[in-house]
């Protein structure tokens, strides 16, 4: 097992360089100039746009800039400074992180916790009125756009009803809305996959020999289909997991919320180089790392998985090749 | 005192295209310990009685539209849910066919065997467990392995689990469907001796659903036919056998192709099972009968006794039948040219020293170790050998499907190992294959037209459309496809009529060697016989050359002319397909022949029952790879490799003691 995740992790160096050296050329290639932002006005001298750019060390060839920036990561964990702020990347995203993850958690768990049982739920009832009514439900949610649900909500809760604050987060009462509408999108989706998967297992053979033990409907589900059903689901679950930490650009601007996705799209506005490139580094470590995790959860939940892991139990390998066999 | 009684049972699915009658007022009675065979063919009826009688009919679409169920005469049907319950996995208990499919992946086995205690038997946790690694030792199973999951077993193994859980609570009545159609036969040789004397310590009746007649000579006490939801003929195994009254009976046993004897052609009835929402009038085998007549479309024949409890439906069946009907459907395009070719013997294709191995995570897998060989022109070379022995890889790497590791093939004294690009497409019109699973071979939004015209217009063979269209014609006559099929799709044929199409598609290209790979396993008993016959009419009037893969030994013998028996990956013996019938010499041939069930009650059989599985073809240890298994197994054989020697004329066997064993 050890050995296993060590190889992951290695993997895991030219996935991240490959990631940092594809954003960094797209952001220096596309439109805009980060000098002039910088200048922050159109009436500047040739001299005074050269020694910006000498500072914000813009003047060097593309590959130098590339190499020295990772260079720097790579031997100091050294994200370099905000151009916009002069402060070091790292102390910005320190300080947004926390608050996306929180949200994104949040917002996750309360689409588990909701969306699997109600998918469990439906599959159970299929085809009766309560499957058609979460079923259309859940198509309707998910096709709606999250702006819109966002911009509704606050609609409705703060300027009609003032029952809830519209932006910031100082209080409960501010996190409400955020998770609320950050977990509709994912519970649409989570509900039809917990759905599908289900019926797809409660079809199988070994349910059937289930039922032929003689035992109540509730422990065929729980016991016998719950668990297989759940595991493309974790798949999904672990990889959004990851996605958290990346904020959501959406939820954090228009409810006005310090996270890391209005910090990238603040970047994004004012060319603000580095604070992009730190952004979409800490997101993809953690997107790497979430997966290895999901992958390690679902050797746990699938036995012929966790067979691959352990290397003491050799028979699993074997058997699964006279399987193949077979078929 | 019976077991189980069923009264005028009727059974329906109610689906878009109306209503299926699949069982239509069936009676069937079992005493305390008998075992009673349900046959029939593919939709006959017999999984839905099964399922009936545990009440375990999906609704919808199933309903159970009258009749009685009584089980120890309780009426099962007026039973409510909570009895249901007590009543399943307790008193009646069902094996499945697939073993593969029917344990839970994510349960070890032991926990599914405890939770029959767990559920009926107020046991707690431990004790559960503690008598469910009882359950697995009594079949066959080290108790230590009760911790592992069900891919940790093979396909034998699981179905014993399978059978352990049916075991667990002793019950009153055991249905078993289909329980060894997936084995391999030795190791349903195995499964059936275990059920066997389990059943009889335990005094268990036994539902046994099977197509296999070879299964139900060997354990039942009596023998139902079922046919499109009825029963059409009853009695024991002597009544059955022995005193055949129904044509549908007759047609069966007419169908299978025997392991003692040379028939040239086999028998199988014609047509198909009629479509169950549309049921024929009078009698429902009337359309395929051989001896109906005109009444026989009017008047629906009752069960009728004809003495010491030997039942059948037939207006006919009380020695009135007369000569049989012989509308055998020659086919003409077909039987004209056969007598043409008489050619010299000459060798089409030769294996030499043939290797494929596979790098797999475990290390080396040699699924095709050194193999020799060679095919004369016209002729049939039989493959035979349990799944995973490497029989399919031998035929893929014969025409280049897997590149071999090491070794030639010789075509026409070409050598065709290492084809690569323009020259092996060519090269390739020349050998085809053909595949078991006739539904996923073909692409299901394509019509019949389409996929016989596909490799006619990859090769670009016809010039214009009226050619193209000519051709395929031409093909769907020669392998017996109405043309009105033309432009059906392939869910819209039977099984059957689909492996048809693979036949004209293997066919279009005019090849003069064809890979067969199991293409009669997915099918019914006539049906099957249907496509053999079909496959030995194409060989003689084209002077084909076969390579028949198949696990089958009475198929293998019909069809072929020599026979090659693989095990892990070698050829262990080789000879005319009489000779290796007559006169087995290589320990593994034995036991595989003596473990096939034979359909008939007449010949005493010697059993060896062979213990033990395959060894892992993954880095396989020196020395015989059958020694783990093989009663003659010396230190000799457990370090050197056997080579393959010509032991008598043209009789070729790998095995250090052949001579010995057989007193050569
Ligand atoms: N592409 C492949 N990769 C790895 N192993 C394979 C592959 N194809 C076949 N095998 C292995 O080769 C062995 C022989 O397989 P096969 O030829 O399919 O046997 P059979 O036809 O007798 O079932 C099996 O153990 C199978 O798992
Ligand atoms: S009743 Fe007629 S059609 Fe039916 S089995 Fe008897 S002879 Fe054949
Ligand atoms: S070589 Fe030895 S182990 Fe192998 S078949 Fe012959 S006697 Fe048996
Ligand atoms: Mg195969």
């Amino acid at each position: 097992m050890l050995r296993f995740i060590g190889r992951r992790l290695l993997v895991m160096i030219p996935v991240l360089l490959g990631v940092l050296i594809i954003v960094y050329a797209l952001s220096c290639f596309m439109p805009g100039d980060p000098v002039i932002n910088k200048l922050g006005t159109q009436n500047y001298t040739q001299e005074q746009y050269d020694a910006m750019e000498h500072q914000l060390g813009l003047d060097q060839p593309f590959v130098v800039r590339l190499g020295s920036y990772l260079w720097g990561v790579v031997t100091r964990l050294d994200l370099g400074e905000s151009y916009a702020t002069n402060r070091p990347v790292t102390e910005s995203l320190a300080q947004r992180v926390g608050v996306s993850i929180q949200l994104g958690l949040m917002s996750l768990c309360l689409a588990g916790i909701l969306g699997i049982p109600i998918g469990i739920f439906s599959a159970v009832r299929q085809n009766t009125i309560p499957d058609y009514t979460i079923t259309t439900l859940s198509i309707i949610l998910a096709s709606l756009p999250g702006f819109w649900l966002a911009m509704e909500a606050i609609l409705i809760f703060s300027a009609k009803l003032r029952i809830l604050p519209a932006s910031g987060l100082t209080s409960w009462k501010h996190y409400i809305m955020p998770v609320a509408c950050a977990s509709m999108m994912t519970l649409a989706s989570l509900v039809r996959m917990t759905r599908s998967s289900m019926l797809e297992v409660i079809r199988q053979d070994y349910i059937r020999t289930a039922r032929s033990k003689g035992m109540k409907e509730t422990r065929v589900i729980f016991k016998h289909a719950l668990k297989n059903a759940l595991i493309p689901v974790i798949t999904v679950l672990g990889n959004q997991v990851g996605m958290v930490v990346g904020g959501s650009i959406i939820i954090e601007t228009i409810f006005n919320i310090p996270g890391m996705g209005s910090l990238m799209l603040s970047a994004i506005n004012q060319r603000d180089y580095p604070v992009i490139m730190g952004v979409t580094l800490v997101t993809s470590v953690f997107v790497c790392i979430c997966n290895l995790v999901v992958d390690i959860v679902y050797s746990l939940v699938d036995p012929q998985i966790r067979s691959q892991f352990v290397s003491g139990k050799k028979r699993g390998g074997k058997e699964k090749t006279e399987k193949e066999a077979a078929a | 005192m019976k077991v189980l009684e069923i009264k005028d049972l009727v059974i329906e699915y109610q689906t878009m295209d109306g209503t299926v009658h699949a069982v239509n007022n069936i009676n069937l009675d079992l005493e305390e310990g008998e075992t009673l065979g349900l046959v029939g063919e593919t939709g006959a009826g017999k999984t839905t009685t099964a399922l009936g009688v545990l009440r375990l009919i999906p609704d919808p679409p199933g309903v159970i539209k009258s009749g009685q169920i009584l089980l120890k005469g309780k009426d099962i049907m007026k039973m409510s849910g909570e009895e249901l319950r007590a009543m399943r996995g307790d008193e009646i208990s069902m094996i499945f066919q697939d073993p593969m499919t029917a344990l839970n992946p994510v349960l070890t086995v032991g926990e599914q065997i405890a939770e029959i205690y767990f559920l009926h038997n107020d046991c707690s946790r431990a004790e559960s467990m503690e008598k469910a690694r009882e359950m697995l030792e009594m079949v066959g199973i080290p108790g230590e392995r009760a911790d592992e999951y069900p891919h940790q077993f093979s396909g034998g193994m699981k179905q014993r689990v399978v059978i352990a859980i049916a075991l667990a609570c002793q019950p009153a009545l055991i249905i078993a469907d289909e329980p060894t159609t997936a084995l391999d036969v030795t190791i349903q040789a195995q499964v059936l001796d275990m059920m066997k004397n389990l059943k009889d310590q335990l005094e268990t009746a036994m539902l046994l659903i099977t197509h296999d007649l070879g299964v139900v000579a060997e354990v039942c006490d009596k023998v139902a036919i079922m046919y499109a939801g009825e029963i059409v003929e009853y009695g024991t195994l002597e009544h059955i056998f022995n005193h055949t009254m129904h044509p549908y009976t007759m047609g069966l046993f007419n169908s299978l192709p025997s392991l003692d004897k040379d028939a040239d052609r086999l028998r199988p009835i014609h047509g198909l099972m009629p479509d169950p929402t549309d049921l024929p009038s009078g009698c429902p085998f009337h359309p395929r009968c051989p001896y109906a007549r005109p009444e026989c479309a009017e008047s629906h024949p009752e069960l009728r006794d004809y003495g010491d409890g030997h039942l059948a439906r037939c207006l006919f069946c009380d020695g009135q039948l007369g000569a049989e009907n012989t509308a055998e459907e020659e086919n003409p395009a077909v039987a004209a040219a056969a007598e043409k070719q008489q050619q010299t013997p000459d060798v089409l294709l030769e294996a030499v020293h043939l290797k494929k191995y596979f790098q797999t995570r475990g290390g080396l897998l040699h699924a095709v170790d050194d193999i020799s060989f060679t095919i004369e022109r016209g002729k049939t070379l039989g493959v035979v050998g349990e799944s995973g022995c490497g029989k399919s890889t031998l035929g893929r790497a014969l025409i280049g499907l897997n590149e071999a590791t090491d070794g030639q093939v010789l075509f026409e004294g070409q050598d065709v190992t290492h084809l690569k690009g323009r020259e092996r497409r060519k090269f390739l019109t020349n050998m085809q294959m053909i595949f078991q699973d006739p539904f996923s071979s073909l692409d299901p939004r394509k019509t019949v037209f389409e996929q016989i015209a596909a490799p006619l217009r990859i090769n670009k063979v016809c010039r214009n459309k009226r050619e193209l269209e000519q051709r395929v014609a031409d093909l769907m006559e020669t392998v017996g496809l109405a043309r009105r099929l033309t432009y059906s799709y392939p869910h819209e044929l039977d099984g059957g009529r689909r492996q048809r199409i693979g036949v004209a598609r293997a066919l279009a290209l005019e090849p003069k060697f064809i890979v067969c790979d199991e293409p009669v396993s997915a099918l019914d008993v006539s049906i099957q016989a249907q496509v053999l016959n079909l496959l030995q009419d194409l060989q003689a009037a084209k002077n084909l050359t076969y390579i028949f893969i198949t696990h089958d030994l009475s198929v293998v013998r019909h069809i072929s002319d020599d026979i090659m028996v693989m095990y892990v990956g070698c050829m262990v013996e080789k000879c005319a397909s009489h000779e290796l019938f007559d006169y087995p010499l290589h320990p593994y041939t034995k036991g595989m022949l003596s473990a096939v069930p034979i359909p008939s009650i007449n010949v005493e059989k010697k059993r060896i029952i062979m213990q033990g599985e395959l060894t892992s073809p993954v880095n396989p240890k020196p020395g015989c790879r059958f020694a783990n298994r093989c009663p003659y197994a010396t230190d000799e054989c457990r370090s050197v490799q056997p080579a393959v020697e010509e032991v008598r004329p043209n009789h070729f066997v790998a095995c250090h003691h052949v001579r010995e064993i057989n007193g050569l």
